[in-house]
């Protein structure tokens, strides 16, 4: 039908705000594993 | 007569595959529940475990009955007098009830944006929706508190960005145990919602369309109607455990946060109270035997369709 135009636009930002609601918190715990600075959330540059 | 006439064509290894089930479902759900309600009956008591034993047959048949005659609905009184329960049931059905409203108004364009993607890639966007649940849920958790923190990357990145001017407070709010809800139990809404939209026949939308309806009226008066029963059944999945939730509370609310799940845990194991818990266990049930009957209903229902 009409897959594109306005309602395809929608369709993708409807998918990338899901996937982004979905894997940002998981995709910063990743992140901040590697975190060097001893608060959990101020980054203190990487460590191994 | 014609079930009746069914049920007697039954051969012997179909009873025993309909009666497993049935076993599993009263020892360990019918069995354990007696138990609670046994508990819920007696008194507290400093004890191991903490309350009046019901009944001990050793002590002969009038021992037991005198027993028996103890037993009461004390525990029940003590819930309907303490405010605490009220207030806890109240605002355990409050979050719950705006937690699947806003994980609706969430899921829905996400399951929308599925279920018109091409065919071909829809089992990969339905597989990389369910994937962040097969890891660990405390995890999932731990997650938003590095995020709603006070020293968190919310409050990092509007403090940096200069549009705020101390922290928000949103660590430690109810609002946080609503979004931990709504992240944690988006696949219970997504799912139905998929289904019932997927299975949509498109020709009815291109009919609207083609009968001069804009594309707003063809999803509130076709797309909108025709998914209602995945509508009613993800939000029971989502309401019916949040309105029980203790680990989203216990780790994302504050103190000031009452939610049933919370009340009960610490009337088992801070006050030991375990009658009085075992009765808000109860009450609780009995509250979401209304929910579950209703999605129970629609369930069957819909298999009935089906067939």
């Amino acid at each position: 039908m009409n897959a594109g135009g306005a309602s395809g636009f929608a369709r993708k930002a409807a998918l990338a705000l899901g996937f982004l609601f979905l894997y940002g918190p998981i995709a910063i715990l990743a992140i901040m594993s590697f975190n060097a600075s001893r608060l959990v959330t101020v980054w203190g540059g990487f460590s191994t | 007569m014609t079930s009746q006439r069914r049920r007697s064509r039954l051969s012997w290894s179909q009873r025993i595959a309909l009666a497993a089930p049935y076993a599993w479902l009263v020892l360990f759900f019918f069995v354990p529940m007696a138990l609670i309600v046994k508990i819920s009956l007696s008194k507290p008591a400093t004890a191991r475990p903490p309350y009046e034993p019901v009944f001990d047959l050793s002590e002969g048949l009038a021992a037991t009955l005198d027993k028996l005659s103890t037993l009461g609905l004390e525990a029940y009184r003590g819930l309907a007098s303490d405010a605490l329960y009220l207030d806890s049931y109240l605002s355990s059905l409050a979050i719950a009830a705006i937690a699947t409203a806003v994980t609706l108004v969430v899921a829905y364009p996400f399951a929308l944006a599925m279920a018109r993607a091409p065919s071909r890639v829809r089992p990969i966007l339905i597989g990389f929706a369910i994937a962040p649940f097969w890891t660990s849920f405390l995890i999932r958790v731990y997650a938003w508190i590095a995020l709603l923190k006070d020293e968190g990357l919310i409050n990092h990145a509007l403090l940096a960005l200069r549009l705020i001017e101390g922290p928000l407070p949103m660590f430690a709010t109810s609002g946080a145990v609503i979004v931990g809800i709504v992240y944690s139990y988006l696949p219970f809404m997504l799912l139905p919602l998929y289904s019932a939209i997927e299975r949509q026949d498109a020709t009815l939308r291109e009919a609207a369309a083609d009968l001069g309806a804009t594309p707003w009226q063809v999803f509130s008066r076709v797309t909108l109607p025709l998914s209602r029963e995945g509508v009613v059944a993800g939000s029971l999945l989502v309401f019916i455990p949040a309105v029980g939730e203790f680990v989203i509370p216990d780790l994302l609310g504050g103190s000031d946060t009452l939610m049933i799940g919370r009340t009960l845990w610490n009337d088992f194991f801070a006050n030991r109270d375990w009658p009085t818990a075992s009765a808000a266990a109860i009450t609780l049930l009995a509250l979401l035997i209304g929910p579950l009957v209703l999605y129970e209903r629609l369930r069957l229902r819909d298999a009935e369709e089906a067939r």
